[in-house]
């Protein structure tokens, strides 16, 4: 990863976090309004079926549903300036404490995710780039394969092979690593196999990348100047290569960001994406509100360290 | 199950710039992938919760609130670990004691008498008297969107005439107040005065049962850990040393976490898992839990003009052939129902389970006898919840056979399908089964706002509810047939099924107890089996 290094980047890298904050008001105001367009609202589904119509006007009142849309913005934008995102709508629980205790669970998932894709689809990748056309093939067909399998559906038959079948690990659930290292990474192994896109999306830009740069006259010079192949293929080649496998690094990270919607209800994780669906179906619009900045915010952050990356891998980008 | 607490995670750590401790970053991961080879040892989500230490319960629902005093018995096991009832409904319908030794109507159903239990504590220490049910109750009435004025509605005072008599007093005759107090209704399960002052009982516990929440160890909307109550009255009664309720929203893995032993009871679960769930070992019970069919609310003909004549909504109920929906939604273990009631509730008539058997031709007869032989359009208000959606559609394909056309509008959202209620003649309904008088408060009363959206009324009904409320119990059953056979004679519904709500559970488990008189089971009853 490259570090800053001067003021000028120091300048860049606060610019970019600068930007990143019209970024998270349109992001929240759409997210609002979204929200206020969909039918129902949390008094209802607090009160049920068996609530009478006094009962949810009462809720709905306490709740200050009743109160204008840009009014109850207003005041969620206020309280957000002043670092409190407020208190859930549906279980009374402040919304900063509800999405602080669930981000371990989801970086895990999402980092986890995307350190496989880059180890794994990495040395595929490469594989393929310096065999036959066979296995090249093979590479292209398993990009194929990891593309088109459902998520959701590999999560469903990876629990039915390795934690009914074959009990190796927990169907279900997730362990935080200050309480249990081992059982930590044992809730994530059947979650994080769901990076099977992921790697099949790394190996062929890894394969295709490589082939291009292994191709270049100066991976020639060197062969003749006698430099060890080892060196010739992870220093030189796959460092030129890797600026586009990093913008698809990026693209995972995100992807499986989204992804945690459906992997976290499969495995019945605490993380954000399955707060999420929560929030929404409940119609909890603070915390709703603060998984979308809390998401937002990710995103930006990744951007920003691909940019780094970027830097470090190819010195006139730094320039630049 | 193991902890499923979730703490600050500690790989989010910062990029380091030297090459050796970026491999350091990926160490972690590495540790995933090796110990992925290791067989399983304990841990990892839980796997060797050991009958008797710890009880894992999956919920479908996590609750809006730990407080009982919002009265939403759909989140019923969250509220019965901490909370004792006042009195309890067992299997066969009946009540026993709870922190409640006796109770009493007098009056006409006008007031209500209770002797409390003495020696009872809540699980912060405070002693549980006449006081402290006086303010729970008044707890209860004030807190928005409780349903405690559903029971309460004429209550005019509540006189504490000891340490621990009370006597509640009503302005008009109030029933059912056993059920009310009930674990069923919750209105009984009373929680400390100081939690109740400090308004904390939505995300912490303070009552009188064999558990308390242990907020360090829970994670809200996802995990409930409760552990042992030090102060509880009843120490034979607690039989875990944790109790962990856990949110699983699919079904699939609801199933895989109890094939793997990770939760060893699972409620509320569809009726399709049933058959996965023998096959792999497992128990079950399928109480019938929802009647569910047509409430054809627009009974004076508003929006749609036919549905204001009776024989077309007779009409409706014998174009239905419900022995082939019931098959459809109850997957083998529903049972077809041309009431609002089955065996088990007190307006239940058995007189009335045929009074619509499948028969095109007389559906036919009684459409052209109102003046639709070609039938008619009908718009019908659905959501896509615990099948709903495909009750709609089967119905529309039979209706079909009738000549009546059904507009089907299946809304993914329930609050979206509840506020459209008034802007459609008809709705699909799956609805709880509760007593004759709470359903005419609820369901079809002048005052039922939400499924009585077109406010119909029947004076005879309205008659007989009057004297439900104040006849003692020998005679309320013989009434509350009545207004059973006055809601199917003017077929203001056209039920189908009562279908259930299924619970699962392992083997090891013993305890999970329903029945057609209490159809859910009551949490603390679940023990380890032998």
């Amino acid at each position: 990863m490259f570090v800053p290094e001067s003021p000028a980047l120091l300048r860049i890298v606060g610019n970019r976090l600068l930007l990143s904050v019209p970024l998270l008001l349109v992001v929240s105001t759409l997210t609002f309004l979204l929200e206020a367009l969909i039918p129902g609202d949390v008094a209802r589904t607090i009160v049920g079926p068996q609530g009478t119509q006094e009962q949810y006007l009462q809720l709905k009142h306490s709740l200050g549903l009743d109160q204008p849309l840009l009014t109850r913005y207003q005041q969620w934008l206020e309280s957000v300036v002043r670092g409190d995102f407020g208190t859930s709508l549906f279980n009374h629980e402040p919304v900063a404490v509800l999405l602080s205790g669930r981000l371990s669970v989801t970086l895990s998932l999402v980092v986890g995710s995307t350190l496989v894709a880059a180890i794994v689809g990495l040395l595929i990748g490469i594989a393929g780039a310096l065999r036959s056309d066979i296995a090249g093939t093979a590479v292209d067909a398993l990009s194929m394969f990891g593309l088109a399998i459902p998520n959701f559906f590999l999560g469903l038959i990876l629990i039915a092979l390795f934690a009914v079948a074959i009990p190796l690990f927990p169907a279900t659930g997730y362990v935080p690593f200050d309480e249990s290292p081992l059982d930590w990474a044992r809730s994530l192994v059947l979650p994080v196999a769901l990076a099977t896109p992921g790697i099949a999306v790394v190996a062929k830009q890894t394969r295709d990348s490589m082939r291009v740069i292994l191709e270049r006259p100066f991976i020639r010079t060197l062969r003749a100047a006698g430099v060890p192949r080892r060196s010739i293929i992870f220093k030189h080649a796959l460092r030129s290569a890797a600026a586009p496998v990093v913008t698809v690094l990026g693209l995972i990270f995100v992807a499986s960001l989204g992804g945690t919607v459906v992997v976290e209800s499969v495995f019945a994780m605490p993380g954000l994406g399955g707060l999420a669906v929560q929030a929404t179906t409940q119609h909890d619009l603070p915390l709703i509100q603060g998984v979308a900045v809390y998401f937002t915010a990710l995103v930006v952050v990744v951007n920003l360290l691909i940019d780094l990356a970027y830097g470090w891998l190819d010195p006139g980008v730094r320039i630049e | 199950m193991g902890s499923t607490v979730v703490r600050k995670s500690r790989t989010d750590a910062s990029e380091a710039s030297s090459s050796s401790r970026r491999w350091i970053a990926f160490l972690p991961m590495a540790l995933v992938i090796v110990v992925g080879f290791l067989p399983a040892c304990g841990g990892g989500g839980g796997s060797t919760s050991k009958v008797g230490s710890t009880l894992t319960i999956a919920e479908p629902l996590s609750p809006p609130s730990l407080d009982p005093a919002t009265g939403a018995n759909e989140n019923s096991d969250y509220f019965n670990l901490a909370y004792d009832p006042l009195i309890i409904l067992q299997p066969d319908g009946t009540f026993k004691p709870g922190l409640a030794l006796k109770w009493t109507y007098a009056t006409g159903n006008k007031s209500f008498s209770i002797m409390l239990r003495p020696g009872v504590k809540f699980s912060d220490g405070d002693v549980l008297d006449a006081a402290a049910v006086k303010g729970w109750i008044q707890h209860a009435l004030a807190l928005p969107g409780g349903r405690a004025s559903t029971y309460f509605s004429s209550l005019t005072s509540i006189d504490v005439a000891g340490p621990l008599a009370l006597t509640l007093n009503f302005s008009s005759p109030t029933p059912l107040l056993e059920l009310a107090f009930s674990q069923l209704l919750e209105m009984g399960m009373v929680g400390g005065p100081k939690a109740v002052a400090a308004n904390s009982l939505a995300t912490d516990t303070d009552g009188a049962g064999p558990y308390m929440l242990d907020k360090a160890s829970s994670v809200p909307g996802d995990t409930y850990t409760f552990v042992p109550n030090p102060n509880y009255w009843n120490k034979g009664g607690v039989y875990w040393k944790k109790v962990v309720l856990k949110t699983i929203t699919n079904p699939n893995t609801t199933l895989d976490a109890l094939r793997t032993g990770q939760v060893q009871v699972a409620v509320g679960q569809p009726v399709t898992s049933v058959d996965s769930a023998k096959a792999g070992g497992l128990k079950y019970v399928a109480p019938l839990t929802l009647l569910m069919g047509l409430s054809l609310n627009d009974r004076s003909g508003t929006l749609a003009k036919p549905l204001g004549d009776v024989r077309i909504r007779q009409a409706i109920n014998y174009a239905i052939d419900r022995g082939a929906v019931a098959k459809l939604i109850g997957a083998g273990y529903g049972r077809s129902t041309a009431q609002m009631a089955i065996h088990g509730d007190d307006s239940y008539d058995p007189a009335l389970d045929n009074r619509y058997p499948h028969d095109v031709a007389k559906a036919k007869q009684l459409l052209s006898a109102a003046g639709y032989p070609n039938g008619f359009t009908l718009a019908i208000d659905s959501a896509n919840v615990v099948g709903e959606d495909t009750l709609g559609q089967a119905l529309a394909g039979q209706l079909a056979d009738v000549g009546i056309k059904v507009q089907l509008d299946v809304k993914n959202d329930v609050g979206a399908y509840f506020q459209s209620f008034g802007k459609y003649p008809a709705a699909t309904l799956a609805f709880g089964r509760l007593p004759a008088a709470i359903d005419y408060q609820i369901l079809y009363g002048p005052n039922a706002s939400l499924f009585n959206p077109f406010k119909s009324t029947n004076a005879d009904l309205s008659r007989l509810y009057d004297q439900l409320l104040a006849a003692p119990p020998d005679q309320a059953t013989s009434i509350a047939r009545q207004m059973q056979q006055i809601v199917v004679e003017e077929a203001w519904f056209a039920p189908v099924v009562a279908s259930p709500l299924v619970d699962l559970y392992r083997s090891e488990i013993a305890g999970v107890t329903s029945t057609d008189f209490r159809v859910q089971e009551y949490t603390t009853e679940i023990r380890p089996a032998g």
